[in-house]
């Protein structure tokens, strides 16, 4: 309710609002290159590509190094295991956009420097939940599949302490 | 690169914010970007029938409404107009000062008036950045705008816990003390440095060391700039205040940027251009302002090394010795910033709309006491995606 002058005289008027919830499925093609990275998932391996120019992998592949503007199409298998290089421990409960439904807290992402890849490139995955107290910068990981693999997100689970 | 020279000189020649605030029930859209271009126009002391173009921003998955410019436009006065939008998350609204200057600057249009909203309490913000995150791999790690811890951690890092959180928490709360002076600043909470130690320990914590209290907040909100070619802006103002120059800069990584090795930032890459082709030596001395779009007071604290080409520690002495106060050497978001006000197709327009009015001398209750000749302004949005934009009081470069 709100109250409003009108022509000198001071009313209460009602304020409506409308609430609607949108469920939207999509499909999305991956290209050939990230279509390789998925692909790779099947075998439960990491397939970097690395730029012709100066070097770097790329993980996830992107189809050209950006900074140096040229394609790429040398694929490298990198990892599965690699080294901690920062983690975000997260409180805020986010929806999750691949199940609509919000993300049980604490959850941890992990910035993976994954054994085989240049300095500066790291891999994004999230940690699991039962090493979250217990990791650290310089921890090593490796990877949990799901049982059975698709060439999907899904497929690789989260990562843990390689203890 | 070139120098990248305009045709023309371009001048802003009229501001108009709302109020920023959580919720907005009293008014739609339409009517909330409408309160923002009049106010606009009465500040240029000038009809709609003088604007030649809109420019119109926000980020329209955060609402969910498609094509929102047709709509707004009931606000915006754009009808039998050219209008264009701009849609570059955080960075929106300083896109739309850049490409309002460009229009106006090519020489194609004389008079562009940008305008920036969000209402975001109509949608869901988190879960349109969630949503919206590159579908063929980010979108299953992607958690809204929550990304400065690692900024944090690394200052930890390198200063150590005490010195960082200590120094975080006074820019918070400095900033606060600069939106208690700003009657259209959302969030002005009334927080005193004593309660530094009490809120770093208290304050929910959202991702590891980016508690509640050091992020910005979501508001709802709209902000119009008006931009005239020199010969229209001399005819129409009598305090014109001249765009010199704008950089915009991104980069396509946006998660595996924390290995070993790290590029430079787009913050200062974009500092180091902007200066270099302007000739400005130490930014620290040219500029009399900064209003940076600053997402959190971690962020902020560690942008203002980059921006300011600044090393080491120099950023924290200045913050420690009062430097970015309202009356320090280089007074740093006067209106209390992002961590106060939100909107976020309207966020990087209000530093630039705030700016300018230092610049002017009408800002209000937190007009710095110096006079502004020089101003700075920036705007950030996802993948690291920088703008900055330099105003000044004369046309004298």
């Amino acid at each position: 309710m709100t109250v409003v002058q009108r022509k000198g005289v001071t009313e209460t008027e009602e304020l409506i609002s409308l609430r609607c919830v949108n469920t939207i499925y999509q499909r999305f093609a991956t290209g050939p290159v990230m279509g390789r990275w998925f692909s790779g998932f099947r075998e439960r391996r990491f397939l970097a590509n690395r730029c012709p120019r100066c070097g770097r992998t790329q993980i996830p592949p992107r189809e050209i190094c950006a900074q140096c503007r040229v394609r790429v199409e040398e694929f490298v298998e990198v990892g599965p295991k690699g080294e901690i290089c920062e983690i975000d421990v997260y409180y805020y409960a986010s929806p999750d956009p691949l199940t609509g439904k919000v993300r049980e807290t604490p959850y941890a992402t992990i910035y993976i420097l994954l054994d085989g890849a240049t300095a500066q490139e790291t891999f994004a995955h999230r940690l699991r939940r039962e090493d979250i107290d217990e990791a650290r910068k310089g921890d090593r990981v490796r990877p949990v599949w799901a049982e059975e693999t698709q060439g999907r997100f899904k497929d690789l689970l989260y990562f843990e302490l390689d203890r | 690169m070139k120098r990248q020279k305009k045709n023309r000189h371009v001048g802003i020649i009229g501001v108009g914010q709302t109020a920023f605030s959580s919720h907005k029930e009293h008014q739609n859209q339409p009517e909330m970007v409408h309160e923002a271009v009049r106010a606009a126009l009465e500040d240029a002391s000038l009809g709609i029938e003088k604007i030649d173009c809109v420019v119109h921003g926000n980020m329209e998955l955060f609402e969910m409404q498609f094509q929102p410019d047709l709509w707004h436009s009931l606000g915006t006065g754009a009808r039998g107009k050219q209008q264009y939008r701009i849609t570059t998350g955080g960075t929106t609204g300083a896109t739309l000062v850049c490409a309002a200057d460009n229009l106006v600057a090519s020489g194609r249009y004389d008079t562009v008036m940008a305008i920036g909203m969000e209402k975001l309490q109509e949608g869901h913000t988190t879960g349109g950045i969630t949503n919206m995150a590159c579908p063929l791999w980010h979108r299953n790690l992607q958690t809204g705008a929550l990304g400065s811890n690692t900024a944090a951690t690394a200052m930890i890092e390198e200063f150590g816990a005490d010195r960082a959180r200590r120094a975080s928490m006074h820019y918070r709360i400095m900033m606060d003390k600069h939106a208690m002076l700003n009657p259209k600043a959302h969030r002005r909470l009334g927080l005193e440095y004593e309660q530094a130690e009490h809120l770093m320990g208290t304050s929910p914590v959202l991702v590891g060391e980016l508690r509640l209290i050091h992020n910005c907040s979501q508001s709802d909100g709209a902000c119009a700039i008006i931009f005239a070619s020199e010969e229209k802006a001399r005819s129409m103002s009598d305090r014109p205040v001249w765009v010199r120059d704008h950089i915009s800069v991104h980069r396509e990584e946006a998660y595996n940027i924390f290995g070993k090795v790290r590029p430079e930032s787009t913050m200062r890459y974009a500092a180091r251009r902007i200066f270099e082709r302007n000739g400005i030596k130490k930014p620290l001395e040219y500029f009399d302002i900064f209003e940076m779009y600053d997402p959190s007071s971690w962020w902020g604290l560690d942008w203002l090394r980059e921006f300011l080409l600044l090393e080491g520690d120099e950023h924290f002495r200045l913050l420690e010795a009062g430097e970015f106060d309202l009356d320090g050497k280089l007074p740093l978001n006067p209106s209390g910033g992002v961590i106060a006000s939100n909107p976020i197709g309207a966020t990087a327009a209000t530093r630039v709309a705030e700016a300018a009015l230092q610049v002017r001398g009408d800002a209000g209750e937190h007009q710095v006491k110096k006079e502004v000749k020089h101003a700075l302004a920036s705007g950030f949005g996802g993948t690291r995606w920088t703008v900055l934009i330099m105003l000044e009081k004369d046309l004298d470069w």
